[in-house]
């Protein structure tokens, strides 16, 4: 996977992470990005979906109208910001969708879902390299009504289908301090018909693996066990979720849209504005935090790799 | 989110009450029974899955599906039962501000992160799941809608962090 350094989403903002709602409002409200890993990644997303598509797609048949306007968004969107690749015709109800990245053809009736092959949701998501997870907006609540989940941080679509947005994020630790989680669920409930905001969100891979879902762990989840201050380099990956929110202006549920990125620490370290910020994160990080994204592991040997670019370092972290 | 473990208490200022229970629920109904009758209102059951037997998911699928709104379920028994309910109190509008749920026998099922398997557990402690042979530490992340808590992947003594 190649990995380009200025495309990079640098998620860090202070020296010291901490739980912050860090959204911005997107003007023009977009949803998706299309990027030079395109093919590469929708290639990846559609064999991970023919060999394990119930790991990869869930739904609640009350989610189809939703999923209709989420198709609509996305490939109105693909046409609209990338008019060299994407096209999208309408004649009445009847839609052509041409994807010239790929070179394939869509024909359907719209809401007619006799006239597509996949639910709805499926299929746009097979456009676009994000992950997207349609939350359902009903009883004052957000319940994860859909999703297509392809490159998942450690967590099972499967699961947590129909689970409510609260429910969600009980294990994430210290997310109900301060009434953090409420806060937030309170901001996604107010966000406007047709707005979209973004996000970043980080956590640590070993090795350029996107699709790391919990079904799997047993297989991925050995290797941080495998990493030393020598192969830090090459293996410890920064991931980063670019995560936006839309409100669906017609049936007033939120499409959730995940963009990951990866950046090996072998990249990361030419960068000594970004190296010192992220070195300066990964040694205060809580302990609770390390262990619940799996860094207590080898978080020892990353900051050895890092301290080849940082001497002394260490030692002004704990003059501080 | 429905809390399962809590003990019942008396909702007040209902149009209508309706409970449901089997024989070691109805032990926990028995009180919450006494206190409706005492404040007068109306109420249907307690709706017994003994005494029904196999008319039983009829009879409280024709009771739910007529209440009006206003109308408040208890529900006490073994997990089996009270899932069972729920499913059908879900169906006929009820949302979980018009119920409350009580399970008495104590068993809980756990979620295979591998293959999706359920397990029903007497305890919390580590396991090996039947169906892929997966270890699996049971969590508190529980799902409604799987009526399960997850199962997280041990390897090799260590959990999944």
């Amino acid at each position: 996977m190649s990995s380009s350094i200025h495309e990079f989403p640098f998620p860090f903002e202070e020296n010291e992470y901490r739980y912050k709602n860090n959204s911005v409002l997107l003007d023009p409200p977009r949803s998706i990005t299309v990027d030079d890993r395109y093919e590469e990644e929708l290639d990846l997303k559609r064999r991970l979906l023919v060999n394990h598509h119930d790991r990869c797609y869930q739904s609640l048949s009350h989610s189809l109208e939703a999923q209709w306007e989420v198709l609509r968004l996305i490939f109105y969107e693909l046409a609209q910001y990338n008019p060299e690749d994407f096209q999208l015709k309408r004649h009445g109800n009847e839609w052509i969708f041409q994807n010239h990245r790929l070179q394939e053809e869509e024909r359907f009736i719209f809401r007619d879902t006799g006239s597509i092959e996949l639910e709805p949701l499926d299929l746009a998501g097979r456009h676009v390299q994000e992950d997207l997870i349609l939350m359902g907006d009903r009883h004052g609540d957000l319940f994860l009504d859909a999703g297509q989940l392809c490159f998942p941080s450690n967590w099972s679509l499967v699961f947590t289908l129909g689970m409510d947005f609260k429910s969600i994020h009980d294990p994430v630790p210290g997310i109900q301090q301060h009434h953090f989680i409420n806060k937030v669920h309170r901001f996604i409930k107010r966000i406007q018909p047709g707005q979209s905001w973004e996000r970043k969100n980080w956590s640590i891979t070993i090795g350029p693996k996107l699709d790391t879902h919990l079904e799997t762990y047993a297989e991925w989840g050995k290797l941080r066990d495998q990493v030393t201050e020598d192969n830090a380099g090459d293996k410890v990956h920064l991931r980063v979720e670019v995560q936006r929110l839309y409100r669906l202006p017609v049936n007033n549920d939120v499409l959730f849209t995940i963009h990951t990125y990866l950046l090996p620490l072998v990249k990361l370290v030419t960068h000594p504005a970004w190296l010192r910020q992220f070195y300066q994160n990964i040694i205060s990080l809580d302990q609770d935090i390390a262990d619940y994204k799996g860094i207590s592991h080898y978080q020892e040997a990353m900051l050895a790799y890092m301290e080849r670019w940082l001497p002394g370092e260490r030692n002004s972290q704990h003059d501080r | 989110m429905i809390d399962e473990h809590q003990d019942l208490t008396l909702s007040t200022g209902k149009q209508n009450y309706v409970l449901v229970a089997d024989q070691q629920g109805l032990r926990v109904l028995a009180p919450l029974l006494e206190a409706i009758r005492d404040i007068g209102s109306p109420y249907e059951g307690p709706l017994l899955e003994e005494e029904l037997q196999d008319r039983f998911d009829h009879v409280v699928d024709s009771i739910l599906g007529r209440q009006k709104v206003g109308s408040y379920l208890y529900v006490a028994g073994s997990r089996r039962l009270v899932q069972k309910v729920c499913r059908i109190a879900y169906a006929s509008g009820f949302t979980d501000g018009d119920m409350q749920v009580k399970v008495t026998d104590g068993s809980f099922r756990i979620f295979c992160s591998r293959c999706y398997m359920i397990t029903e557990r007497v305890d919390f402690s580590v396991f090996i799941c039947d169906s892929c042979g997966l270890k699996l530490e049971p969590s508190t992340h529980y799902s409604r809608y799987h009526d399960a808590y997850l199962g997280y992947p041990v390897l090799g003594g260590d959990s999944h962090a």
